[in-house]
């Protein structure tokens, strides 16, 4: 029984889908992150993050080849029973809410730091919401479409962003390795998470049309990922000096700031009010899974009931409760836990089991 | 009314069409007798002084002839040349058959008053002869109809003259001539209980995907309605996305451009009594192609279409700039600018969004009132509304001079976009982002922009994506898509319309360096 | 019928939501464009801003006022009592600080509000004034345009030509928290007729006013800094071959064209050596004594050379002795020397004063103008 359509995605559409959902607040912290912990060295650590994430996601695309017409939660069904796979499907369905709401909540507090700091947040979320529900009840195939779109009209930034390199000092990068491997090893840490997103593989992979491209697919995936953080981290270290860029908590956007042009000035106000697509291409997907789950939980064909009830109840969130800048911190702190359970963990406790069961079911039959 | 049970049905194409009365339909058959016919007549078109009943002796029907039309609809000269004259006057040796008599194209024997019915209304002629149980139908069809003309709404500078007419026998004749070749097909489809409208489906076999076909022949299939008086009523009826601004067909009165879409492998739908032809399925893209860009050098064409899709942007998002700038985000605009912009608001008592609606409401009004005044009066609108506009409102202070350039320049930037229901849709959605512009600033805009985009992607024509090749991205169509190149680098027909054919051209070759 | 519900709701919704509270028109706004912040005889806190007054009625474009504040933030409430419309931040030009303000330290926490509000603009350039704040706000000159725009292009133009350093207030973020340099910005000095770019102030790491570098040096820590930047023109006194003349001295002047900096970077005997190979390229503008240029172009590329390592040196000698380091020369140590740097890099200053810094310019005539 197909309850969706699959075979939808393009491989580019996969790639970019994937690339998407990584790529996200991250841009906007990372290079915070990573000097805090690891100075100036701290883009080497993106690359230990950048296999770490190859890896498991390779593990994942591999697991995911032995059913190739399911998602993980037809494979959970099918590998726990009814009554145990429906608690992984809401487990599941957990995760990806949570991700989308801290991700939603914190994108909130961005805009009402940045741009419109007198408007009450569930506000902001109510008009979100909007362009949200319009892209996702279309489903995979739009959600697919939308990412790749939004990709080739964003690739105007870091050719905007290049113009802060004038002003660059490419000594703050100097000497390499300077506190020896450990504080590096200790960012990574940070960078296996901001990584995340290559996990909507257990979703998209039976979507995609060509199968054979999917461990190629993911691959470039996260390499791109890579050179955009590596990218900003870069420019963000030559520019700021090593002790300045730890006090700012998002110092991408402290990096548009300086930008001018004779016909544009602050140019982070559009920077930012552009990036809210790049973020939507992070909060999409996880909008969707979450209820592409419940309702599978629940055998509904139609999601956008879900969506529509998910949608209000997030905005209705906003309005009971505006998380402060430390809640959203433990929040994120949380996702990150739980991404790091089912993004990174889950794969490589599961993939066992399953190379075993099929190799026994190939045995029988 | 007596009439109305006698409205019914002799297609087969439309099934359960809309029955008028609750009777049961009897089919009257055509008597021998010429009195119990012309009686019949006289009971099915009451009040219709326009129809002529002309009996008279015809020694080839060996008897009375009785000749039937409506006045008006028929050509006068083929009833006369071609029906009266060979009936009337005899000559020995000839041929006495009455059917060979008739020097028509088309003569059809019919046996029921249901189709002698129909067929009088569509403007042929019947004839009944004394004695027989049937008629003949002559094709004298000649209703009044207009000449060819350059075609009003999408004036060309290089291409062909002529626009289609209300005659969709012309109207199809008009685009064989551009496509001269066995495969292109014509299905015909009667839509309509009472205007019973001729939908003529034209594609060409070959190319054309046999799924969108059927598709639109269903779609066509499930129409029930008393009439379809014009091209854009069936759009609507036929349309993907009903709520939305956007147009999802094209309907063009140029036949160049039909087959232009013809042979890119798309269908279209010749509505008889309409000028225009629809289009299906298109993309977006398609909206800001024309048909002058392949007359004209490429790099120039390409020039021209990129300057549509910036009109497009100015159109739609330029107002709502302008209110999200003045009154959130002030700090992006450089600062002698700013400076000029606050000198000239420093009169204006409005808030910007008001300004902005006022202006923009004004230049609408001016727009519409021009469109269907004749032309002397039109130009009369146009210099008060110049004047108003341009001068008074300004020195009166209600608006600012940047705010009449930025209405000036929307205006103008609309009216660069080749399709009418496409700037149209510009206008609406212009209104939309200048609300939200004036709620959220520059985060309104975007999050408008992303809702369109969101829109735009997940819309179909027809079933086929209509933000190809963009969204889905086809880069084998780019190469006609924001800019045009050679004609001879496109070597396929574009994907957008998921063509069986893919080949369009041979390896044609520059001559020259060019290789 | 559902759907056309739906669209219809949510743009209700939107309608309703009343998002206008970030809504401020620009009639409404009062967009300051200077603001300074001074110290008085009894060490309070001034604060000083000037604003463009867009209104028919009003016969004076600009209004400027002084209050009493303790903070930058509080000020803004001082103004918003007085001035016509609500205060914006967002596109403020200057940032003056008088002189007895920098005499403090740590003042630089004042400008915390800069850094941390989104809405304030980091492109203000940081301006030191010698004076009173009050007299430069006052100052209406008839023949410019409104001041923070004269001040603003003044220094613009005057960093075009390196009179003086445009440090931006990010830039001046940047310096004071990178340990490796210390910062510095232009000087100004309202004169009885007109504003006077004095130079360059330079400032220790704490902020405290430590002695003007005028134009003349400017260019040369603008040349080490960023290179070639905007047009540089020089004018050198050379010992030329004739007898001395009372009034036309013997000068040479030139463009430079391009130049090129290379430094070494050593540690040893307890101090760090930086010897900075410059190479510049130049084109003679201005010769004010008879030369042959044809046979002796060497010899004057000597002389100008010579003459380049005497003022280096000079300056360097003066900001050692300042204990400050607006060079930068803290981020080669870092770069190159992590180990020595790690001991110092909390009193950097302290570090340069004592080391030795080697300039050896290299000079070489690629123009002669357009006579011979």
């Amino acid at each position: 029984m197909k309850k969706y359509a699959y075979y939808e995605l393009s491989v580019i559409q996969y790639i970019l889908l994937i690339h998407g959902t990584q790529v996200g607040i991250g841009v906007l912290t990372i290079p915070r992150e990573l000097a805090e912990q690891a100075g100036t060295d701290g883009w080497i650590s993106l690359f230990i993050g950048w296999a770490a994430a190859v890896l498991v996601s390779l593990v994942t695309t591999n697991m995911m080849k032995r059913y190739p017409d399911k998602t993980i939660i037809d494979i959970f069904h099918l590998l726990l029973g009814k009554y145990l796979g429906k608690v992984a499907t809401i487990l599941m369905a957990m995760y990806f809410a949570i991700a989308s709401i801290v991700f939603i909540a914190n994108t909130t507090a961005i805009i009402n730091v940045w741009i419109l700091s007198q408007t009450p947040a569930y506000i902001i979320v109510a008009l979100f919401a909007i362009p949200a529900y319009m892209v996702v009840q279309g489903g995979m195939r739009v959600i697919g479409r939308y990412s790749e779109l939004v990709f080739y009209l964003t690739l105007w930034m870091p050719l905007v962003l290049a113009t802060a390199l004038k002003d660059a000092h490419w000594l703050h990068l100097l000497p390499l390795i300077k506190e020896g491997w450990m504080p590096i090893l200790t960012a990574s840490q940070t960078t296996i998470l901001s990584f995340l997103g290559f996990e909507m593989a257990y979703f998209v992979y039976p979507f995609l049309q060509k199968k054979q491209y999917a461990s190629i697919g993911i691959v470039v995936a996260n390499t791109l990922t890579l050179l955009v953080y590596l990218y900003i981290t870069i420019i963000c270290f030559a520019f700021f000096c090593p002790d300045e860029i730890v006090e700012y908590v998002w110092p991408t956007l402290n990096l548009w700031k300086v930008i001018e042009y004779r016909f544009l000035e602050r140019i982070d106000i559009i920077f930012l009010a552009f990036y809210l697509f790049i973020l939507s291409t992070t909060a999409l997907p996880y909008l969707y899974f979450t209820v592409f789950s419940t309702s599978q939980l629940f055998n509904s064909r139609d999601h956008r009931k879900h969506l529509w009830v998910l949608l209000t109840l997030i905005t209705v969130m906003a309005w009971v409760y505006t998380p402060s800048f430390i809640d959203l911190k433990k929040m994120t702190q949380t996702w990150s836990y739980a991404g790091l359970i089912f993004a990174y963990l889950l794969p490589l406790l599961a993939w066992g089991p399953i190379w075993l069961s099929k190799r026994a079911g190939g045995k029988e039959a | 009314m007596a009439m109305r049970g006698w409205l019914r049905r002799k297609k087969t194409s439309v099934k359960d069409r809309l029955s008028h009365s609750g009777e049961p339909v009897r089919v009257r058959e055509i008597s021998d007798q010429l009195s119990e016919n012309i009686a019949e007549l006289n009971a099915i078109f009451t009040l219709t002084p326009d129809l002529v009943i002309r009996t008279f002796d015809s020694r080839h029907a060996g008897g009375k002839v009785t000749l039937v039309y409506l006045t008006g609809l028929v050509d006068k000269n083929s009833i006369n040349n071609n029906v009266l004259r060979p009936l009337l006057s005899h000559r020995e040796g000839e041929s006495s058959s009455i059917f060979d008599l008739l020097s028509v194209g088309k003569v059809t024997v019919v046996y029921d008053f249901q189709t002698v019915e129909n067929d009088i209304l569509k403007g042929s002629s019947v004839l009944f002869i004394e004695g027989r149980k049937e008629a003949l139908v002559v094709e004298t069809n000649g209703w009044p109809q207009r000449a060819l003309e350059d075609p009003q709404l999408e004036a060309s500078l290089k291409g062909a003259h002529q626009g289609f007419v209300e005659t969709d026998s012309q109207n199809i004749a008009l685009i064989r001539r551009y496509i001269p070749n066995r495969e292109l097909k014509i299905k015909e489809i009667w839509v309509g209980e009472r205007g019973d409208t001729k939908l003529s489906i034209m594609f060409l076999a070959d190319v054309v995907n046999p799924e969108v076909l059927q598709e639109l022949e269903d779609r066509l299939g499930r129409i029930k309605v008393d009439s379809i008086l014009n091209t854009g009523e069936l759009e609507e009826y036929i349309e993907d996305n009903p709520y939305s601004p956007f147009p999802q067909f094209i309907t063009t009165e140029r036949p160049d451009t039909t087959a232009s879409h013809l042979l890119q492998g798309k269908i279209a739908v010749v509505v008889d009594r309409s000028p225009s032809v629809m289009i299906a399925p298109v993309s977006f893209a398609s909206f800001f192609q024309n048909v002058d860009d392949y007359s004209i050098r490429w790099p120039v064409a390409s020039f021209i279409r990129l300057l549509r899709y910036l009109a497009f942007i100015v159109a739609t998002f330029l107002p709502a700039i302008y209110i999200a700038l003045i009154s959130f985000n002030y700090e992006v605009i450089p600062l002698d600018l700013i400076l000029s912009i606050g000198e000239s608001r420093e009169k204006v008592p409005f808030p910007p969004l008001l300004e902005a609606l006022l202006m923009e409401l004004t230049l609408e009004m001016l727009r519409e009132s021009g469109i269907r005044l004749p032309a002397p009066i039109g130009q009369t609108v146009g210099i008060v509304g110049g004047i108003v506009i341009g001068q008074a409102v300004v020195q009166a202070g209600i608006v600012s001079n940047i705010m009449v350039i930025v209405v000036a320049f929307t205006a103008i930037a609309s009216f660069i976009i080749p399709n009418y229901d496409m700037s149209s849709a510009v206008r609406l959605i212009r209104f939309v982002m200048m609300v939200l512009a004036a709620m959220f600033g520059i985060v309104g805009i975007v999050v408008g922009l992303m809702a369109l985009i969101g829109h735009l992607i997940s819309l179909q024509s027809l079933g086929v994506p209509y933000g190809s090749p963009l969204a889905p991205v086809r880069f084998s169509d780019w190469k006609d898509l924001f800019v045009r190149l050679p004609l001879w680098k496109m070597l396929e027909r574009p994907t957008g319309a998921r063509t069986v054919q893919e080949k369009r051209q041979g390896d044609n070759q520059p001559e020259g360096d060019a290789k | 019928m559902k759907r056309f519900t739906q669209i219809i709701l949510s743009f209700v919704l939107i309608v309703m939501l009343t998002g206008c509270t970030d809504r401020l028109n620009l009639e409404d706004a009062t967009l300051s464009l200077m603001v300074g912040i001074d110290l008085n005889e009894k060490n309070e806190l001034l604060f000083y801003m000037t604003s463009p007054v867009f209104s028919r009625e009003a016969k004076e474009k600009t209004e400027e006022y002084g209050v009493r504040a303790s903070s930058t933030r509080e000020s803004r409430m001082g103004f918003d009592e007085i001035v016509t419309a609500l205060t914006v931040s967002g596109k403020i030009q200057l940032i003056v600080l008088g002189k007895r303000l920098l005499q403090h330290p740590d003042w630089f926490r004042l400008l915390d509000v800069v850094f941390r509000d989104a809405k304030f603009t980091v492109n203000a350039r940081m301006v030191m004034l010698d004076g009173s704040l009050n007299e430069l706000f006052e100052y209406k000159p008839k023949d410019k345009p409104r001041l923070a725009l004269h001040l603003t292009k003044l220094i613009d133009t005057a960093n075009k030509r390196n009179l003086t350093v445009k440090t931006r207030a990010q830039e001046f973020h940047r310096q004071m928290f990178e340990k490796g340099m210390t910062p510095h910005i232009s000087e100004l000095k309202k004169t009885k007729h007109a504003v006077r770019v004095m130079g360059t102030a330079l400032l220790t790491k704490k902020g405290v006013y430590a002695g003007l570098i005028e134009p003349r040096d400017t260019v040369l820590l603008q040349m080490l800094l960023h290179g070639k930047q905007g047009e540089i023109s020089i004018t050198l006194p050379v010992k030329g071959p004739t007898d001395q003349n009372p009034i036309i001295k013997d000068r040479v002047s030139f463009f430079i064209k391009g130049v090129k900096k290379k430094v070494k970077t050593t540690y040893r005997d307890g101090t760090f050596h930086f010897d900075v190979q410059v190479s510049l390229r130049v084109s003679i503008s201005e010769r004010l004594f008879p030369f042959n240029m044809e046979k002796d172009y060497k010899k004057l590329e000597q002389m100008i050379a010579k003459q380049f390592h005497k003022d280096y040196a000079q300056l360097i000698k003066k900001c050692q002795e300042a204990k400050t380091d607006p060079f930068g020369f803290g981020l080669y140590a870092r770069a190159y020397e992590y180990k020595e740097w790690k001991k110092v890099q909390d009193d950097w200053p302290a570090a340069f004063a004592k080391a030795t810094v080697q300039i050896k310019p290299e000079v070489s005539i690629k123009g002669n103008g357009v006579v011979k």
